[in-house]
């Protein structure tokens, strides 16, 4: 068959091509999907913005009550502010995470009567996230200038570490609201998940506080050197810590092993997002 | 299976080719991937293929330029899932489909609708899921406040219209979006006799 020769010659030299073709054409598209997020997000509240600063600041209060006065035990200087620097780029992640799982399936009556490229969803979703990150950001400096920290001269780096982190976000963002479309456990799964995470993420504890090493069953485990290998997020957070808190150059293997997790992320999610969007319009 | 779309109208070649298409649904859609479903269906016995269903078989078509098509038959005769595999909604079970040219359909009227956003910020969303950039829709914004005849609620939130301006304002954007194609279903029957008849004449036009 003459068209089915067409089609497949087509196919097979481009596809990734002409998709990623496709979605910059609908980029208009996520443009405006990210102004309508953010505009509605705090419609009819009355602090509107104010509440996603609010939100960090309520938790930094929290963890300073209980990690300064109920128990003291930190030496950690200026903590409310070594704390900002960790839980601000966490709750981006997480947020990321939690708005992109469902983004697919609460768009389903759209997915249902047009045709889009539907990667543009998650994307639109952490691009939301994105904004409100930044600024937040810009709030986070204006304390930093009080509590006079010292800047990193490497802070110039600071955009590039928000980007390998969006991509990693957007990677594990991709690859959860495809599961989520056809599995609803991934939602409940992910809650557990993240909780996890957080903890076992120095945000608000230093990594240097852990045990050098730890022996299960004989065996001796580095803890730090897994932590920081196993949990992408702990590189992270210690990066934006080096450069917004403690001044220090990062060592260059944080940057190569975020960078190589978030572009492994990212492809593996698109992969498996596009793999399985056909679906979407039936399945949703 | 395979399936090709093009944004640019190639000259002289037809608008859809679709070649001995088939798509497959499954009566119950919901296949039971849970545990609590998988241990129910270990003591029935293992559904039959009966189950299957083929709204569209070996079906072919061919549509160019200047033709204006009307599928008609009962309900549940594969007319609506026509339509979305052409849009892209569905892909096809088997069969080959060539869609060239900027697709536009009016499945359902306002369906990507922000409620909480004006008339006037929907228009500009809406435009994009049809994939007009923002320049576009700039060109288009005056002609489609006055076709729908929103006047002044152009810049009220959506959700506070009646269904008959939401179904205007959809309406005026899928037709202002200039597509090489339409696409129609039955969402027509909604709206006054005066904007019924104002849509024939738009359709009417879009053929020359």
């Amino acid at each position: 068959m003459a068209i089915a020769a067409k089609t497949e010659r087509f196919q097979q030299s481009h596809t990734v091509f002409v998709r990623l073709r496709e979605l910059f054409r609908y980029r208009d598209l996520i443009r405006n999907l990210v102004i309508s997020e953010v505009k509605t997000r705090y419609k009819s509240s009355v602090l509107g913005f104010v509440w996603s600063l609010l939100n960090p600041l309520a938790m930094m209060l929290v963890f300073t009550i209980v990690f300064g006065v109920l128990w003291p035990n930190q030496t950690v200087k200026n903590y409310p502010i070594f704390l900002l620097c960790g839980l601000l780029p966490w709750n981006f992640f997480a947020a990321s995470v939690v708005s992109s799982v469902n983004s697919v399936v609460n768009n389903g009556n759209l997915i249902k009567k047009v045709y889009f490229p539907r990667e543009v969803l998650p994307i639109a979703a952490v691009l939301a996230q994105l904004v409100n990150f930044l600024l937040a950001l810009v709030v986070l400096f204006g304390a930093l200038l009080i509590f006079h920290t010292d800047f990193s001269p490497w802070l110039w780096t600071l955009p590039f570490i928000i980007l390998i982190q969006t991509c990693f976000s957007l990677g594990i963002g991709l690859m959860l609201s495809t599961l989520q479309v056809f599995y609803r456990d991934t939602q409940m799964v992910m809650e557990v998940v993240m909780l996890s995470w957080f903890f076992l993420t120095p945000i608000f504890y230093r990594a240097a506080q852990l045990p050098e090493t730890y022996t299960i069953a004989g065996v001796e485990v580095p803890v730090q050197r897994v932590l920081y290998i196993l949990n992408p997020m702990a590189s992270l957070i210690n990066v934006y810590r080096d450069l917004l808190y403690s001044g220090y150059r990062t060592d260059i293997d944080f940057y190569i092993r975020t960078i190589a997790t978030a572009l492994v992320a990212l492809s593996v999610g698109y992969w498996f997002f596009t793999r399985y969007s056909d679906r979407f319009g039936e399945e949703v | 299976m395979s399936v090709l779309r093009t944004h640019h109208l190639a000259p002289g070649e037809p608008l859809i080719e679709l070649s001995h298409v088939a798509r497959r649904f499954t009566k119950k859609l919901d296949r039971g991937r849970s545990f609590q479903d998988l241990f129910i269906r270990f003591f029935r016995h293992p559904r039959s293929t009966s189950d299957d269903f083929w709204p569209l078989r070996d079906f072919s078509l061919t549509v160019n330029s200047g033709d204006c098509i009307g599928v008609i038959g009962p309900n549940g005769s594969g007319k609506s899932t026509l339509l979305k595999l052409i849009t892209g909604i569905l892909p096809p079970t088997h069969g080959d489909v060539i869609v060239r040219g900027r697709v536009s359909s009016l499945l359902e009227l306002g369906a990507g609708f922000q409620p909480d956003l004006t008339g006037r910020e929907n228009i500009y969303l809406n435009g994009s899921i049809y994939g007009l950039n923002h320049a576009e829709m700039t060109k288009r914004l005056e002609p489609i406040i006055d076709y729908a005849g929103l006047g002044d609620f152009i810049d009220t939130p959506v959700k506070h219209y009646s269904s008959g301006m939401h179904v205007r304002l959809g309406f005026a954007i899928a037709i202002h979006t200039d597509p090489d194609l339409l696409l129609v279903d039955e969402v027509l029957a909604v709206g006054d006799v005066i904007f019924q008849n104002r849509c024939m004449e738009s359709i009417y036009r879009f053929r020359h």
